[in-house]
């Protein structure tokens, strides 16, 4: 039990040197200081450090049989780990730092979910997961899958220096803004109410509330804060519809218009997560363990935008400090080549283990069929890269569709679409 | 830098210079790497709507979530059941096809030109290549010849990463106990790519018109590595499609104590008509399926042998309701003779000819069991005494009659009465009543995970043994005679990709006239890598 409490303990200290490294790389895209660079660094290989041991002290503690990578919360941190992992490596061979800023809130994110998780304990292995072909499974997946958002962090870069206009990023960050609060809280869209779960206590661990006899969750209405998201939705719905104006006319004068729509965004989105965590601190029916992906979806849509709009306010800074294009159109595609390979490995293993589990290596259930779909988006780019000859700019695109499915994979598919998989969403 | 092959351009349209016939053209299509672009987006689109409507649902399930007119137009394209469906079918086949045709027109092309390599560097050859070095060294022929061995030599970074996969292996075996097969597929993969990759190519001297010619040539395979990929894509459809055809799926539930060989078989319309129709043009006759029962197309399938379930049982986590492993033991029954018997668990199937038996699932028969009990006597004599509810037995050799009143598999007490709070056996509970001719000699609850609130049993230890007979293990059957050939396939497949993308095929020539060197370099893929080393090359000769 003692080393769990330090791998606990580790887990945390990890997640703030992410958070302060995080901070750091935001920065370091403004006025590129040195020091700040380094700092921020230095404060990535401390969290990867802390994480190593910590799921390492976690598998001696469950036993070798029992790798820390068999549930949500276990996986999410050996993402988190991989991603920050695959980024130090290249970021030392490289010397790019300013992809930072891209790649370690993406690692953040996980560990963000991961904390939110309800279930951190070491649970006991059903007997469908048992098996050593599951374990490599697992281990492989979240390395390629770190590889995979690597890539596509290089690939925005790419895009950044390529000089794809502000407005077509506007557009996207406005999009995963809105998209946030549509797919997580549509209570808040067609009412303007912000609901969440209903948390009661037992055992030490926080269960979710249900209606009896139903698997409808209690919800709880959160005072005030609907109004607020109704708000910042509306106006990530008329940035995007600025930024797209712009783009069809050239009128210098929308631009303007849907950068003050996108701060308003901003700050409105601000104003309504600070509401809500104080809300959930007032309240003590809910806490943040209530809704962990709607609340990381929000927290991602604002991270987002806040780094669209450090960008954009450095921008000729920022476009001088980017490596060559060449450079960054080569590292995506060298992130692609060794996450192939490995991705392909995972599909492997998953059918070796269904075959034992299930008696058939292959039965097309969602999660299985989603990876088939990464391994097709991505050998779809290795081909048009290879074969046809096309990089720069197209290339790029077929990469963050690949981002786009990865995390779909990982995480979209247990949370949407109900699949053999399902044990694994607990 | 787009195309960082040294390749001989491709000439397209070879097929349709010499007949623009149909079989002409549609060759073309085949060979165009669009069609495999276009087939990847295509099937890409079509397996997510395969993961949005769901697949295989019971029609009471659609019919809440879809209108008539709705389902009547899915079940017509097939969308229930897609990937079993011609079309999706034939989307498949069409890009083997296209992989296939592919592969025959580009690989003699590589074949040829992996044999048209010069060893020599003959003056302006280095201006065909996209590096090149021009420099003066002092005793350079043998200094060069120094350089390119230290520039052949072994990675170390290669070398750690293989020890590291084969100590991985190693380690995955130790703790898991693995088959030999898995082990040896666990060991083989990297130690084939290890016996691949550091084939390194040798140094070629040769000295013509008074220079010296130097030649590494490197990583040849590398060049290869796509076509072992698209091989062993072939080969893995291949296992599938045999598995698929000469295959079968199906369930079979036992009873404890019973014995089974009539299998439900999971219906595959599509697969089944092909099947059938392959089967007769191999046997030569048709129905070759039908079973003697005069059972046909029924959805039973007699197995050539009798499978016995001798015992289901489940075992929890200390102290937890999580379930740690279910196992059958299992009894091969062949003309009434015992022929094996194996206690199976998840992840552990039986095998019996080829045919696996998984433990899948498991529930209760809705017939009573027996309580099984191990009784010592006051004189240490243990026997196992068996009964079911309702039932009684007598003590050997003794008066005392014990009735079995009551028996709960998962015993709790709810508003004051016993009730049970699952069909598991958790926490199982008997009352028990013995009496001795009229006289009561106990009664009372006998609870075998809580002994101290258990009743006094007197004279006599009771042991609760098994609550046998309720319970059937639920098997999933699978026959798949391709299945060695998807896994050979697989395996293949990541020693293509490690080849293909972790390597690159280089070419580094120097031509030595006195101390006059001319460097030249090529690679096929890993620009930038290259480039670095080319570049060390350089820097060594200069020291």
């Amino acid at each position: 039990m003692e080393l769990f409490k330090i791998s606990q303990s580790l887990f945390n200290v990890g997640g703030i040197a992410f958070v302060v490294a995080t901070i750091l790389y935001v920065i370091y895209l403004g006025p590129r200081n040195r020091a700040v660079g380094n700092a921020a660094t230095g404060a990535t290989v401390l969290g990867v450090l802390c994480l190593t041991v910590g799921l390492a002290l976690r598998w001696i503690e469950a036993g070798l049989h029992h790798p820390p990578f068999t549930n949500l919360y276990e996986t999410l941190l050996f993402f988190a780990w991989g991603i920050a992992l695959v980024y130090a490596v290249i970021e030392f061979k490289y010397k790019i730092k300013i992809a930072g800023a891209f790649v370690l809130p993406i690692s953040l994110a996980a560990m963000g979910i991961a904390s939110l998780s309800p279930n951190k304990e070491i649970e006991p292995l059903v007997p469908a997961l048992q098996s050593a072909w599951l374990h490599f499974h697992v281990a492989v997946s979240s390395v390629a899958y770190a590889a995979f958002v690597v890539a596509f962090a290089f690939s925005i870069l790419y895009l950044l220096k390529d000089r794809l206009p502000m407005a077509v990023f506007g557009v996207c960050v406005a999009i995963v803004g809105w998209f946030s609060m549509s797919v997580t809280k549509l209570s808040v869209i067609t009412e303007g109410i912000f609901r969440m779960r209903q948390m009661v206590e037992e055992h030490g661990k926080v269960y979710p509330v249900f209606y009896p006899g139903t698997k409808t969750a209690v919800e709880i209405e959160i005072p005030g804060v609907g109004s607020v998201f109704l708000i910042t939705f509306g106006l990530y719905v008329l940035a995007m519809i600025l930024y797209m104006l712009y783009l069809f006319t050239k009128q210098e004068n929308l631009e303007r218009f849907s950068l003050w729509a996108m701060i308003a965004s901003f700050v409105a989105q601000s104003a309504a997560l600070l509401l809500l965590l104080v809300r959930i601190k007032a309240i003590p029916q809910v806490s943040m363990q209530s809704n962990p992906y709607e609340m990381t979806m929000l927290f991602i849509s604002w991270g987002t935008t806040l780094v669209f709009l450090i960008v954009h306010f450095n921008y000729p800074k920022f476009l001088e400090a980017l490596p060559q294009k060449k450079l960054l159109d080569n590292l995506s595609y060298k992130t692609i080549m060794v996450a192939f390979p490995l991705m392909t490995l995972v599909i492997i293993t998953g059918a070796i283990w269904a075959n034992y589990a299930w008696g058939t290596y292959w039965s097309w259930d969602p999660k299985e069929t989603w990876s088939l779909i990464t391994w097709i988006v991505y050998a779809l780019y290795l081909h048009a890269r290879i074969t046809i000859g096309w990089h720069g700019r197209r290339t790029a695109y077929i990469s963050i569709i690949g981002f786009a499915v990865v995390l779909f994979t990982f995480l979209g598919v247990n949370i949407v679409l109900s699949g053999l998989h399902s044990y694994a969403s607990g | 830098m787009s195309k960082e092959q040294t390749m001989p351009a491709e000439t397209p349209g070879k097929a349709s210079e010499k007949s623009a016939g149909f079989f002409a053209s549609l060759y073309d299509a085949l060979n165009s790497i669009r069609l495999t672009v276009f087939l990847f987006i295509i099937l890409g689109i079509v397996s997510i709507i395969g993961t949005i409507i769901e697949q295989g649902a019971t029609p009471e399930k659609y019919a809440q979530i879809y209108s008539e007119g709705t389902i009547r137009l899915f079940n017509a394209l097939g969308l229930f059941d897609m990937y079993h469906t011609p079309w999706f079918f034939g989307l498949l086949l069409l890009l083997m096809l296209n992989l296939i045709v592919c592969t025959i027109e580009r690989l003699p092309r590589v074949w040829r030109f992996a044999k048209t390599i010069k060893p020599v560097l003959d003056e302006g050859d280095e201006k065909k290549h996209p590096f090149m070095e021009s420099l003066q060294v002092m005793g350079a022929a043998e200094k060069v010849e120094q350089v390119f061995k230290k520039s052949a030599r072994f990675s170390i970074w290669i070398v750690l990463l293989d020890v590291a996969a084969v100590a991985l292996a190693v380690f995955f075996t130790m703790i898991y106990d693995l088959n030999v097969l898995e082990f040896i597929s666990f060991i083989i993969i990297p130690l084939v790519y290890v016996a691949l990759v550091n084939f390194k190519g040798k140094l070629v001297r040769t000295e013509r018109d008074g220079a010296v010619h130097l030649f590494l040539n490197q990583w040849l395979i590398s060049r290869f590595g796509v076509y072992i990929t698209h091989v062993s894509i072939l080969i893995i459809f291949a296992g599938a499609i045999v598995g698929n055809l000469f295959g079968f799926k199906g369930y079979i539930a036992i009873p404890e104590g019973r014995a089974e060989n009539q299998m439900f078989v999971r219906q595959n319309k599509m697969i089944d008509t092909v099947s059938a129709s392959v089967r007769d043009l191999f046997s030569g006759k048709k129905d070759a399926a039908a079973d003697p029962h005069g059972r046909q197309n029924s959805e039973y399938k007699a197995l050539p042998f009798t499978i016995r379930c001798d015992d289901f049982s489940i075992s929890y986590y200390p102290d937890t309701n999580r379930p740690k492993d279910y196992t059958s033991d299992l009894v091969v029954l062949r003309n009434g003779k015992e022929e094996m018997r194996k206690t199976i668990e998840v992840n552990d199937p039986l095998i019996v000819d080829n045919i696996y038996f998984y433990q899948s699932n498991y529930g209760q028969t809705g017939r009573p069991g027996l309580v099984i009990f191990e009784v010592t006597s006051p004189n240490g004599d243990t026997r196992e005494y068996r009964a079911r509810p309702n039932g009684r037995f007598r003590i050997d050799g003794t008066t005392t009659d014990v009735e079995v009143v009551s028996f709960v598999p998962d015993f709790t007490i709810i508003q004051g009465r016993v009730a049970a709070r699952s069909n598991e056996l958790i926490n199982p509970a008997v009352y028990l009543r013995a009496t001795d001719g009229s006289r009561s000699v106990f009664t009372g609850w006998l609870l075998p995970k809580y002994p101290e609130h258990s009743v006094e049993t007197g004279p006599y230890k009771f042991a609760f043994k098994d609550y046998w007979g309720w319970q059937y293990t639920g098997l999933q059957v699978a026959y798949d005679p391709g299945v060695e050939v998807v896994w050979i396939g697989c395996s293949l497949l990541v020693v293509g990709l490690m080849i293909s993308f972790f390597h690159s095929h280089q070419r580094i020539w120097a031509r030595v006239k006195g101390d006059h060197v001319v460097l030249s370099g090529s690679t096929h893929k890993n620009r930038m890598g290259f480039e670095k080393r080319f570049n060390d090359l350089v820097q060594l000769l200069k020291e």
